[in-house]
């Protein structure tokens, strides 16, 4: 009895060990296979496995070829990509330029097409020969090999022959994994691509799935069904390293959360009391807001350590991340003190702040922070740890914290005076010209600077940035627009980087990734 | 006869009443306002909690105990007011179309089949999460405008076999008017039937609102209501903060099934045909 | 009865068109489905050209008319967030919601039938009362409550069930009887009380008069005539539950079409919110429909003509 016991155990416990199939959970699940379509970060996460593009960042936010060896611009509007040689596809046939070029182009044209933030630029693409590809860019893109990293190759020969919707049933890429099967935003089922050119991953079979509470993805990660659980939730943590069975990995993320401050309205900003004065318009207030908020203790107790205390918008993994910058230190009394110096005081003796109004009278200083409640980590914690901070120096502050499908077109529309929200791109210039370039009418530059920020110093330095092929020369220009930015004006207030988290079984290596992508092919037995 | 009166649900219920009406008095700390220092304390009877948080706190260190309070408001407040808001569309409508008729009464019934042949609880979802969540009076409207259709049959029905009863005829011979007759005659008879109907809508109401709420197009995160925080709870179950989840499920529950076995109570006495039997 | 069918089925069909309209109408209202559809990063130029590929350019009555003319050949539409069509990807989990459903109102008649029967034969004794006041508590309870209590118990503290998913007939006991908890209460309740304005009626007296063993005229007499009711409420039921097991897909992770139609209703994909309406509404009118076929061949005394 005991021995059929022992033996019971033991082709039990290798049926679960599953040796070589690796089981990973996810917050959400791909919507769709076809690489070109959804840009939005599972869904890549799981394409990512069948495809590959021209070039991709690394953990340390360096652009680095893949399916390219090179490329070079031969003039500001185009440029000469050589093609890895000896990469196949699924089916068994090899990878040329044609299938590149065809590619970045339908990255660049599908009308259906999510990419075009990354290649809309692109003009043409053609093979020269087997392994060289031409492109030609309508404007010039200094960053054009970073944006490939959303142009992912497809065969051509393939995709002609079964078509877009046949296509999208079975994918076929050059990935270090295929396709065997999936329910769409559900789970994918893969299988690794004995072919693969590059360093074949560790795991044979690998099923992606998708559990949108926190709670379960770890149950499941104790209880030995999944072998890497995304976002583990900060209170989950004691309970994955005391189980011996999981251990839960970090790394600080490129998402910041920030709080931004109407800069536009005199009178009439539509979270204070009616016909009371915007105090915000003064960089010395905001500065204030800025040294009222512990943001230590929002790391720590809200976010559980799972963030990392941000000391400007970039993070340091960030092109034009200037080490000058730090945060200004927490300090409620100096915050209310500014406040009082700037005419804000308390008069009547009720303990608020007060704001005047057009008509010459007094009234609380009451403010509403709007907030998402669905789309960062906490988010509505954070506004409401925040209010709490705020009425501690004397403003009435309260919070509304909605869905984001509310919250990003009423702050687009300009109906708030505070509101936290996050940011999260590798590619600084992008970050420059959406959150700090001024509104331009075509809305061409500062399609995020929702608070309407202005400065032409910094307008300036911006586009001087955006169009110089020189990274160090861009990098020091974005340094100087940053530091004016942050510092002089006090332009956002940062708060943290959203770490990016993953539970990861015992038995396995796995890090997460800085951009938060998660791939699988990135695990390794030991 | 009808048995006696349901005096413990009764009371239960009542209680419920007076906790939300007066839980400013009541409520211990302000529902709204966290100490983050102090976030998730356990109960005062479990090691770690203490007695100025009878219930624990939360994640954002509010007391549990003021949040369950404020939060009874809301139940009741959603439950009740979106029962009458419904029997405030439907009466009306039911009784034009029992006694009315005709080509309108048709429509009206047409109506509400469509409005049945997609479930309540689906629509009610499906608005709430489009219009981007809601308030306490968003939800009263959507619920209670959605739950005009079973009322408007009800009456309908009612009012159909009361039509040919003697006293209405009778009134009719004497000449009064129809809007009379309705509202005068017809209307108290079929009171029972309503009130019958109310007592299984406003638990099931008050269910719903709690559903909404943890599917998050309810009330507004900010507002204190038990299903919020049953949501909010359930990101922490594994991490051995059971309070709020467990109590704030507790406090449902015995609501609800207050208001059921005063229900069941109703149905007995008001029931015209168990009163028969 | 060929007539009474094809009667219904013209009702079905106008009942659908009429809530597709609604909706279609409604979703107008609701603001632009492109705010939450396209990234953040696209520009505007690169956003309209989005919108000009979705058909969301047109002005609204050609987008209905073209909505109206596809829905009358069966098409839902593409969803916004896969580019596949709407229909496909909620047929695709449309059997995974009817095995959980079905699952538990199994559970449901088993548990709910005899236990009505046992209150109705032992009517107003503490067996009665008890199962009773149970089952008022069972009508009582928050679904999703009960559904996370579960988890707490026998996956967090016990460790005994699953949490999540579908895929062993161990994954199906929590929520199967989440969902079912309500229904065994309800059937409790139904099943007891017809049965006893059935054990009231006069040809039951009769019955028991002529002697006949008691068994035989609760189970065959009386149980017989209780059923056609209670067939009545378990088919709308089914329909209640196929529709309504949003909450149990959730909270156990199980990859249904509530949770398809929950998760299009987060990101605004109008195209499946719209397709998941329409196939609860036919839903809902076959099972109406089901049931008063069912009951005419139960009760020889409905006739449809």
């Amino acid at each position: 009895m005991k021995r059929i016991g022992i033996a019971l155990a033991f082709v039990f416990a290798l049926a679960f060990a599953g040796g070589d199939q690796l089981v990973v959970a996810y917050q959400g699940g791909a919507v769709t296979l076809d690489p070109h379509l959804r840009n939005e970060t599972t869904t890549l996460s799981w394409q990512h496995h069948i495809f590959e593009t021209p070039f991709f960042y690394d953990r340390e936010g360096k652009v680095v070829p893949v399916l390219a060896v090179s490329i070079e611009n031969t003039d500001p509007n185009t440029w000469i990509l050589k093609v890895r040689e000896g990469v196949k596809f699924h089916d068994g046939t090899p990878m040329t330029a044609e299938d590149v070029a065809f590619s970045i182009l339908r990255a660049a044209t599908h009308p259906k097409s999510q990419m075009k933030a990354y290649v809309g630029k692109v003009a043409s693409a053609k093979a020269l020969d087997a392994y060289t590809v031409e492109i030609k860019t309508k404007v010039p893109d200094p960053l054009l090999p970073a944006h490939l990293d959303h142009a992912a190759v497809i065969p051509k020969a393939y995709f002609e022959k079964v078509g877009e919707e046949g296509f999208q049933k079975r994918p076929i890429g050059t990935g270090p994994y295929k396709f065997v099967d999936w329910l769409n935003a559900d789970h994918l089922t893969l299988e690794r691509f004995e072919d693969y050119w590059g360093p074949k991953p560790d795991f044979a079979k690998v099923v992606l799935k998708n559990i949108p509470q926190g709670a379960t993805r770890v149950a499941g990660l104790l209880s030995g069904e999944i072998d890497i659980a995304e976002k583990v939730l900060p209170q989950d943590f004691a309970r994955v390293e005391r189980s011996g069975r999981a251990t839960v990995k970090q790394t600080p993320g490129v998402r910041i959360i920030y709080v931004a401050m109407d800069y536009w309205r005199e009178y009439g900003s539509e979270g204070l009391p009616e016909g009371a004065k915007n105090p915000f318009l003064d960089p010395a207030a905001r500065k204030a807001v800025y040294m009222a908020i512990d943001e230590e203790a929002i790391v720590k107790k809200i976010m559980g350590g799972a963030a990392t205390v941000a000391q400007q918008f970039l993070a340091p993994v960030h092109e034009g991340y200037s080490p000058k910058i730090k945060r200004f230190p927490y300090d409620p009394e100096g915050a209310r003190k500014i406040l009082e110096d700037l005419g804000y005081g308390d008069r009547n003796g009720d303990g608020w702040l007060e704001l005047p109004t057009q008509d010459g009278k007094r009234v609380p200083f009451e403010l509403r922070i709007d907030a998402p409640n669905d789309r960062y980590l906490n988010d509505a914690q954070i506004a409401q740890a925040m209010a709490s901070m705020l009425r501690k120096i004397g403003i009435k502050a309260e919070v509304n914290a909605v869905p984001k499908k509310v919250f990003f077109p009423n702050m687009t529309k300009g109906h708030f005076t505070l509101y936290i929200a996050g940011w999260g791109s590798m590619d600084s210039i992008n970050t420059m010209l959406s959150m700090f370039h001024s509104k331009d009418p075509e809305g061409l530059y500062g399609r995020f600077n929702r608070q309407r920020y202005h400065n032409p110093e910094v307008d300036a330095l911006i586009e001087k940035a955006a169009s110089t092929f020189d990274p160090s020369e861009r990098d020091a220009l974005l340094q100087q627009a940053m530091e004016i930015a942050m510092v002089q004006d006090v332009a956002y207030i940062p708060l943290h980087y959203e770490n990016v988290i993953a539970g990861v079984a015992k038995g396995i290596e796995f890090s997460p990734r800085p951009d938060e992508y998660l791939h699988a092919f990135e695990a390794k037995k030991p | 006869m009808p048995k006696k009166l349901p005096w413990f649900p009764i009371l239960v219920l009542l209680a419920f009443v007076l906790a939300a009406v007066f839980a400013p008095y009541l409520a211990p700390h302000d529902p709204m306002q966290g100490d983050l220092m102090i976030s998730q304390m356990p109960p005062a009877w479990v090691p770690g909690g203490e007695a100025v948080y009878p219930l624990g706190t939360d994640e954002q260190g509010r007391d549990v105990l003021s949040i369950l309070l404020f939060g009874l408001r809301v139940s009741l407040a959603v439950g009740f007011a979106a029962v009458l808001l419904s029997v405030a569309i439907g009466t009306p409508l039911g009784l034009l179309a029992g006694y009315a008729g005709g080509r309108l009464g048709e429509l009206i019934m047409r109506l509400a089949d469509i409005q049945l042949a997609v479930p309540t609880f689906l629509v009610a979802l499906v608005v709430l999460a489009l219009t981007g969540g809601g308030s306490v009076l968003k939800l009263i409207l959507v619920i209670g405008v959605v739950g005009w259709a079973n009322y408007a049959r009800l009456v309908r029905g009612a009012v159909l076999s009361e039509k040919e009863r003697e006293y209405v005829l009778a009134a009719e011979a004497l000449g009064m008017s129809r809007g009379r007759i309705m509202f005068r005659h017809i209307l108290p008879n079929v009171l029972s039937v309503i009130l019958v109907q109310m007592s299984v809508d406003v638990p099931r109401v008050i269910l719903l609102e709690a559903t909404l709420s943890f599917l998050g197009v309810g009330v507004s995160i900010e507002t204190p209501a038990i299903g919020l925080m049953i949501q909010r709870g359930l990101d922490y179950i594994y991490s051995g903060v059971w309070w709020t989840t467990v109590l704030p499920g507790l406090v449902l529950a015995t609501l609800v099934l207050a208001t059921n076995l005063i229900g069941d109570w109703m149905r007995d006495a008001f029931d015209p045909r168990r009163r028969a039997t | 009865m060929l007539r009474y069918l094809l009667v219904r089925t013209a009702q079905t069909v106008f009942a659908v068109f009429v809530v597709a309209t609604l909706i279609f109408l409604g979703l107008q209202l609701t603001g632009d489905p492109m705010e939450n559809l396209a990234p953040p990063d696209m520009s505007q130029a690169q956003v309209e050209e989005l919108r000009k590929a979705y058909g969301l350019d047109r002005p609204v009555y050609v987008q209905y008319l073209r909505f109206m003319g596809h829905l009358a050949q069966g098409d839902l539409g593409i969803s916004f967030l896969s580019g596949e069509p709407a229909l496909g990807l909620i047929l695709e989990r449309f059997p995974t919601t009817l095995k959980l459903v079905l699952a538990a109102l199994l559970l449901a008649v088993f548990f709910g039938l005899p236990m009505g029967v046992a209150a109705a034969i032992r009517a107003d004794t503490l067996a009665d009362r008890t199962l009773r006041f149970l089952s008022v508590l069972g009508i009582s309870a928050p679904t999703f409550w009960i559904g996370i209590m579960l988890i707490l118990i026998f996956s967090v503290n016990l460790g005994w069930l699953p949490s999540s998913g579908l895929s062993s007939w161990k994954h199906y006991l929590m929520p199967a009887f989440t969902l079912s908890l309500y229904r065994i209460a309800l059937f409790l309740r139904m099943v007891r009380s017809t049965m006893l304005d059935v054990l009231n009626q006069d040809f039951i007296r009769t019955a028991r008069a002529k002697g006949l063993a008691e068994r035989v005229v609760v189970y065959k007499h009386a149980l017989r005539n209780a059923l056609i009711p209670f067939i009545t409420v378990a088919g709308l039921q089914f329909g209640h539950l196929m529709a309504g097991a949003v909450v149990t897909e959730k909270i156990f992770a199980i990859p249904g079409m509530n949770r398809l139609a929950l998760d299009a209703l987060y990101a605004d994909d109008r195209p499946v919110i719209i397709a998941f309406i329409i196939v609860v509404a036919v839903l809902f009118a076959v099972v109406n429909l089901v049931v008063d076929l069912l009951y005419a061949i139960i009760d020889p005394r409905v006739r449809y003509a």
